[in-house]
């Protein structure tokens, strides 16, 4: 049966040449050559989940030619491509008027124009061309608004209103424009086998199972797929990794009390196998058996403008330590004895500061280490501000400590085994029972104590100073640690701190008010 | 009490009895898409589906009808009143149920109908009160087979038609046919992964492919190949 007509572009008198016996017959040849071998058996309607019996593995180039799997075009005119069923299940109706609905059978035939609509557990599967195809599955309506040929290229555009479908392309040798339209999203589509969801009350979906897909929702657009398996985006957590994310965590906790930012930093955790409680004596949430962020992810991952993160691998569980003294100069306040005002410690009522800052969890550690964080998302003090490391429980660990402002990393000072005063974008070092250890860094930057300082080996003169360090770490051997005590309370220049269980204790009152950063 | 505060309270007694009442009333609808469509033949159970999704609220005779094409496949009911009674023998109904047929039908009542239907054991709650509509909608909720909802709301026919959809794919799942997801094999993944062995035909010319079957000719013979017996 052809129903080839198409009220926009397609004249009339074209549909004597598309007489049902000779596309029927074109069809036939066409699926000889291909070597379908009983195309006449697919009519029972048996619906076979799996594939339909016609998909075979041609690994041919596509050399059936124009003229099978389109309708014949004036010279220079694009081709229209045939739109063919080639499996039916269940009850699935088509109309080329959007009126009037037809019960579909394998091998009808129709064009652009053609709207297909499907009930109840049913399917269609139809070829678009040579090349192409798609299948609508239940309580589902799509209609095809163009598919054709021009010279090389075959451009198929699909509009689903709802339901869900899958398309694929086969890609053989020649370039394919191919967009599937829902009302909540947009997919175009490059060489590869897809899947769109879009159905009301629920958030439109993409589905990549081998190639990439432009998917364009209300919220953004993100490409799907592309590393060669499967990768689905929604439109609700819109990229494909924020998807899978989303899809890898179960909060126990109540979530909405969180900030998207902290979600994204205590799903982190949870998505590399981490389990979150909650301490009620310490009055803060718990991750347990997570492990440390890598460096590349660090950056991104933390929520606020001003950000200090904690990294340890070893199984023990480490507390982290941030605090400052605001003042509008902190030269001055160095050269005047850091006294902190502010602290934040993972628990107790102090994990949250008076000028916004935030521990949100408390990691308990885990056999592979664990990932603390501390932020302050909009403003913040400006001044000194100490960050330490406190050896709560465990075994020994390697420990890492970063900070960022507008996601640059802060230049953390502390001093080598020989004293220097050091620089270095990441503050490492080895901890063991009953230990701790520390720094000081500036907010904003402080050039002068930047250029006094020796740079670290994550700074300038990577080799040189590396070698420096290791001979000053054996001669400390020897002569025993002078300023870094990585055995002992942490260095925050402030005697009146003390490393406790729970948490030093603040210092006298100081007068001075924290001034806003920007 | 004066005679201008007790009228004053009087009028704000009636403003909120007329709120309240007003409040109480359900939508309706002049005629449910089952006064045109609601038989069993298989183009009109589609017919039934699609024009559904045009409509702005589905009533619980259009639910109801569309409830048992799910489960039976068909709905020989001639009328709503049989579709009650018969849903209350499945247990997908409550016995008090007495709501009309061209009312808006509320999510509650469909979430019950949809957990018995599937047979969905629940969370500790669910299981203490299988009958309660509100627990019945958060469990389908959870299922993924309702969007957030209150029990309270109604459903348009689009939002209804996609429930069905996903209490299709719960059943799907549930029986061991994946629908998207990882573990999903679209039928189109057959252009992209020739190696995978499908049971299928071969292409010949392929390794392993069988011996091509002769292309079917187009033209007819030319040469009978038996010799026509002789008309009398």
């Amino acid at each position: 049966m052809s129903s080839g007509r198409r009220t926009r572009r397609f004249p009339l008198g074209r549909l004597s040449v598309l007489a049902a016996g000779s596309v029927a017959a074109l069809a036939l040849s066409t699926a000889a050559r291909a070597g379908l071998a009983d195309i006449g058996d697919v009519s029972n309607n048996a619906y076979r989940p799996v594939s339909p019996l016609y998909l075979l593995q041609d690994s041919r180039p596509a050399d059936a030619g124009p003229g099978a799997a389109t309708l014949p075009a004036a010279p220079g005119q694009p081709a229209e491509l045939v739109v063919r069923v080639t499996e039916v299940a269940g009850v699935v109706s088509a109309s080329t008027d959007g009126k009037t609905w037809k019960r579909v059978a394998v091998g009808d035939t129709y064009g652009a124009g053609a709207s297909f609509r499907t009930g109840m557990r049913s399917a269609v599967t139809c070829r678009v061309g040579s090349d192409q195809m798609f299948t609508l599955e239940s309580l589902s309506t799509m209609r095809v608004e163009e598919a054709v040929r021009t010279g090389g290229k075959e451009k198929t555009d699909l509009t689903m209103k709802y339901g869900s479908a899958s398309y694929g392309i086969e890609a053989a040798g020649r370039e394919y424009d191919s967009v599937i339209r829902t009302p909540g999203s947009t997919m175009a589509i490059r060489g590869t086998v897809v899947r769109v969801v879009d159905r009301p009350g629920f958030a439109p979906q993409a589905e990549s199972y081998t190639g990439r897909a432009l998917f364009r929702t209300a919220k953004g657009v993100t490409f799907v797929g592309g590393g060669g398996g499967y990768s689905v985006a929604s439109a609700v957590q819109g990229s494909a990794a924020d998807t899978a994310l989303a899809k890898t965590t179960v909060d126990p906790s109540i979530a909405s009390a969180r900030t998207a930012g902290e979600n994204a930093v205590v799903s982190q955790q949870l998505s590399q196998g981490g389990v979150l409680g909650f301490d009620q004596r310490a009055n803060i949430p718990v991750v347990r058996n997570g492990s440390p962020l890598p460096d590349a992810a660090l950056p991104g991952a933390l929520p606020g403008r001003l950000s200090f993160a904690l990294r340890w691998t070893g199984n023990a569980d480490l507390n982290f330590i941030v605090d400052n003294q605001a003042g509008p100069d902190s030269t001055k306040i160095i050269l005047g004895g850091f006294k902190p005002t502010e602290i934040l410690f993972p628990g107790y009522g102090l994990n949250v500061s008076t000028s916004g800052g935030l521990i949100p969890f408390d990691n308990r550690g885990g056999p592979r280490g664990g990932t603390e964080i501390a932020y302050w998302k909009g403003s913040f003090p400006t001044g000194v501000y100490g960050v330490g490391v406190l050896h709560a429980s465990g075994g020994d660990a390697s420990f890492k400590i970063n900070a960022f402002l507008d996601g640059q990393p802060l230049p953390i000072f502390t001093f080598d085994a020989e004293g220097n005063v050091t620089r270095v974008n990441t503050l490492k070092g080895e901890i063991g029972r009953g230990g701790g250890d520390g720094a000081i860094l500036f907010v904003p930057r402080n050039d002068l104590f930047e250029s006094i300082a020796t740079p670290g080996d994550d700074q300038t003169d990577p080799v040189g100073d590396a070698a420096a360090r290791a001979i000053a770490a054996v001669k400390s051997q020897a002569t025993g640690p002078k300023a870094v005590a990585t055995t002992k309370a942490p260095l925050s220049l402030n005697p009146n701190l003390k490393a406790t269980k729970m948490g030093p204790s603040l210092p006298a009152a100081n007068d001075a008010k924290p001034a806003k950063g920007r | 009490m004066t005679a201008s505060s007790r009228f004053t309270f009087f009028i704000a007694c009636s403003s909120l009895l007329v709120l309240s009442v007003a409040g109480c009333t359900p939508a309706r609808v002049e005629k449910p898409v089952t006064t045109e469509l609601g038989g069993s033949d298989p183009d009109q159970q589609v017919a039934f589906f699609h024009k559904l999704a045009e409509t702005p609220v589905t009533t619980y005779d259009d639910a109801f009808h569309a409830l048992l094409l799910f489960t039976d496949g068909d709905d020989p009911s001639p009328g709503y009143n049989v579709r009650v009674q018969t849903l209350k023998q499945k247990g997908m109904l409550l016995k008090g149920f007495n709501r009309q047929a061209n009312e808006a039908v509320d999510r509650g009542t469909v979430a019950l109908a949809l957990a018995k239907a599937l047979k969905v054991r629940g969370g500790i709650v669910y299981s203490i009160l299988p009958d309660n509509g509100r627990y019945a909608t958060r469990e389908m909720e959870f299922q993924g087979v309702l969007p957030s909802s209150s029990p309270n709301q109604t459903f348009s026919g689009s939002e209804f038609l996609a429930v069905m959809a996903r209490a299709e794919d719960y059943q799907k799942a549930n029986a061991g046919a994946t629908v998207g997801g990882a573990g999903y094999r679209p039928p189109e993944m057959e252009l992209k992964q020739p190696g995978k062995p499908t049971g299928r035909p071969v292409l010949p010319g392929t390794p392993a492919a069988p011996a091509a079957p002769a292309a079917p000719s187009t033209q007819p013979a030319t040469q009978p190949t038996t010799q026509p017996t002789e008309g009398k």
